[in-house]
């Protein structure tokens, strides 16, 4: 073996970042904000500082980064891809941190790659269970429903890293009415949640039997912050919770039709696919048959002008278009009344689209 | 050889570069290529430096930090202001997007903001349209409006004499404030001597131009008659604490030659729903609907002698910020004998007691 100078194999890894991991900017403080130009944080007004991203592949419950899909070395459990920034230390001053490689200012020693998750890149269950972004854009939580009788909520920050539900307040909804003149909604039946006594979640019990056998629908009400609101969070549990991580799988490439009769009905065979998801309670799957009628929609567009009834097609493309990007929005929300509301304008839209082209929904 | 693969090699261990980089810039649109041009076209007129709007959407260092929220506004159909659904009429002027339009905003709000090349597409003007030639007459609020600064809003009303000797027709009137970034909205009635303000002929929200006829029609200014103005005056944040001084004016357009006069007609809901019979056929040229509070749906039909109905214009969500006037792009015949029909919903009940109204302005035919 030929050993090699420590600075020809700098020069090497400079030339592998450049074709690297890709070179954003990003705020100091809210790291989920991106974006490719420099500027002001849209959250804070600070200004973004260049970052450095690449993918590695995580353990959902160890603190275990590969640079390639595999099992986790300690459990066994699949990776999943998460986003990671990248920056070079100096071995010896842990204050010298760059986004290029290079040698240290002090000590003129090589530095060292390193990586950090960045925010938002993993909203995968860690326990089987259902998972949720708060609406502040930072907690996220997972709903798990274990066994008869006990239901949990798991809570995490925007790196998908636990927090101690000893924090949290809350409580579970099993029933609710609704008046019919104020169309306020009342709570029948609910439980507070208490921290379990690890404090790794929020657990209600209720009484064994409560539950109905088959889907389950459960209200989860957590306040985040104190004299914050209680945020809704709807839950439908088809089977007992496994306790296993699970992946969410990407959607296959979308091929769009050429002619706007079969566009029409992808269209609908999607827009029944979100029917289906929203009946088992799937809400944060919506977004994939979502964007896809949207982007099959948007394939319509150019044909409008030839259509029977151009401007009712026109605006049921626009409504389209507007209702799938809140489906995708609301869904990672797990808010049922929101994602509802949007649905309705989504599947009047899509019924307008269809009857257009004689296309059955 | 050797040397270059042990290189390779020890380069793994220092940087994961076999990786699939992360793509934190997921949209293909661009501000300046993409985004841009909608802006232009679309917002503007009011978000221009010095608009109406708090910030200008003209620039991209202007523009960015505020995806989140443009993202939101465009997505609950709350900007631009624009309330009439298609499938009930088509109008002139419409600020609505396109499928697309809507698409590329969003999706460059949400897919990092970028800016692209910055020679890709110079920044044009975005302008209001005016009447042709220079107005016959410019009418100026009687005295300074003072919007105080702890107030963030006022509605103000004034009577502004025109001083005419004989009768005149308008082919187009202007509304010019002062302090365009103050003033929201105004109401502009033609009030023959001796009477009260009735219906207005025209409306101006921030951002529009002149209200013009029509070739061949005008609105009748009585000798002596007067104009009254109601304005509506909201500052932004950028002008909170600060007091706002504003005396407007308005430009009047004469018709110099015959013209069929324009007059408005009004249909009032009650409770939701309001009838309005015609007694001689007329040419409908624009819509102004006029809310009393945020409604779910505004939609006014024609009941036909010959029993079908016709959808005049409906709105989804219309607000009463913004008194706008749809003009129609083609004017619609209703034969003598129609009825006008007005439906309101919304989900404040206490909403659907107060008087909503449609101003029509009509020709004779």
């Amino acid at each position: 073996m030929t050993w090699l100078p420590l600075g020809w194999i700098v020069v090497a890894a400079l030339s592998q970042v450049d074709s690297g991991p890709e070179l954003i900017w990003t705020c100091p403080v809210h790291r989920e904000e991106t974006s490719a130009a420099e500027g002001l944080c849209a959250q804070c007004g600070r200004p973004r500082v260049r970052t450095r991203v690449t993918v590695v592949w995580s353990c959902p419950l160890h603190a275990l980064s590969e640079p390639a899909a595999g099992k986790c070395r300690v459990c066994g459990r699949d990776l999943r891809p998460v986003s990671h920034e990248v920056f070079f230390v100096c071995p010896m001053h842990a204050e010298v941190r760059e986004i290029e490689p290079g040698s240290c200012p002090i000590c003129r020693m090589a530095l060292v790659s390193s990586t950090s998750a960045r925010p938002h890149q993993d909203h995968n269950p860690k326990h089987g269970g259902i998972f949720f972004m708060a609406p502040d854009a930072w907690h996220h939580l997972e709903g798990t429903y274990p066994e008869d009788g006990v239901f949990r909520v798991h809570l995490y920050d925007n790196f998908s890293h636990p927090l101690s539900a000893k924090a949290f307040h809350g409580r579970v909804v099993l029933k609710e009415s609704a008046d019919p003149v104020s169309r306020e909604t009342k709570e029948v039946l609910a439980y507070p949640f208490l921290p379990s006594r690890d404090g790794s979640c929020l657990e209600a019990r209720v009484p064994s039997g409560s539950f109905p056998i088959g889907p389950l629908e459960i209200a989860a009400k957590i306040q985040f912050e104190k004299e914050g609101p209680f945020e809704r969070f709807d839950f439908v549990f088809a089977n007992l919770s496994t306790g296993a991580a699970t992946v969410a799988q990407g959607a296959p490439e979308l091929v769009v039709p050429d002619e706007p009769v079969a566009i029409a009905a992808a269209i609908a065979e999607r827009d029944r696919r979100v029917q289906d998801l929203l009946a088992r309670g799937a809400f944060n799957e919506i977004y994939v048959p979502a964007l896809e009628a949207k982007d099959l929609a948007l394939a319509l567009e150019p044909h409008v002008s030839s259509a029977p009834d151009s401007v009712s097609l026109g605006w049921a493309l626009k409504e389209l278009v507007r209702a799938a990007w809140l489906l995708d929005d609301y869904g990672d929300l797990g808010n049922k009344e929101k994602i509802h509301l949007a649905y309705d304008r989504f599947a009047e839209a899509a019924e307008w689209i269809a009857s257009s082209y004689g296309v059955t929904r | 050889m050797k040397r270059l693969v042990v290189a390779a090699a020890l380069t793994l261990l220092v940087v994961p570069s076999t990786l699939e980089a992360h793509k934190p810039t997921k949209t293909r649109f661009t501000y300046r290529r993409d985004v841009l041009p909608i802006f232009e076209t679309r917002c503007g007129s009011c978000h221009r430096e010095g608009g109406v709007a708090p910030m200008s959407l003209l620039g991209y260092e202007e523009t960015f930090p505020w995806a989140v929220s443009i993202k939101n506004q465009v997505l609950a159909l709350s900007m631009p202001p624009w309330f009439a659904d298609e499938r009930y009429g088509v109008f002139r002027h419409s600020s609505s997007l396109t499928a697309s339009e809507v698409n590329t905003i969003v999706d460059w709000c949400l897919g990092g903001t970028p800016e692209g090349d910055p020679g890709a597409a110079p920044v044009r003007g975005a302008g209001v349209e005016s009447p042709e030639g220079e107005p016959d007459r410019v009418l100026e609020l009687p005295e300074t409006f003072v919007l105080a600064a702890d107030r963030g809003e006022a509605r103000h009303e004034a009577r502004l004499e025109i001083g005419l000797r004989r009768d005149r027709l308008l082919r187009a009137i202007e509304f010019l404030p002062e302090r365009p970034n103050a003033v929201r909205s105004a109401l502009l009635f033609v009030v023959p001597k001796g009477a009260k303000p009735g219906a207005p002929v025209a409306s101006w929200i921030a951002g529009e131009g002149a209200e013009a006829w029509p070739e061949s029609s005008g609105v009748r200014l009585p000798a002596g008659a007067s104009l009254y103005v109601r304005i509506h005056y909201k500052k932004t944040w950028v002008d909170e604490g600060k007091e706002i001084r504003d005396r407007s004016r308005v430009g009047l357009y004469f018709s110099k030659g015959k013209a069929r006069p324009i007059e408005s007609l009004v249909v009032e809901a009650q409770e939701g729903e309001g009838v309005y019979p015609l007694t001689r056929d007329v040419e409908v040229l624009s819509l102004l609907p006029m809310v009393e509070g945020p409604l779910d749906s505004f939609l006014a039909e024609a009941l036909l002698p010959d029993g079908t109905t016709l959808p005049l214009i409906g709105l989804r969500g219309p607000d009463p910020a913004w008194p706008r006037t749809y003009r129609l792009e083609e004017p619609i015949l209703l034969q003598k004998g129609s009825r006008l029909r007005l439906t309101v919903t919304s989900s404040d009940e206490s909403l659907l007691r107060a008087a909503h109204r449609l101003v029509m302005n009509v020709a004779r035919h």
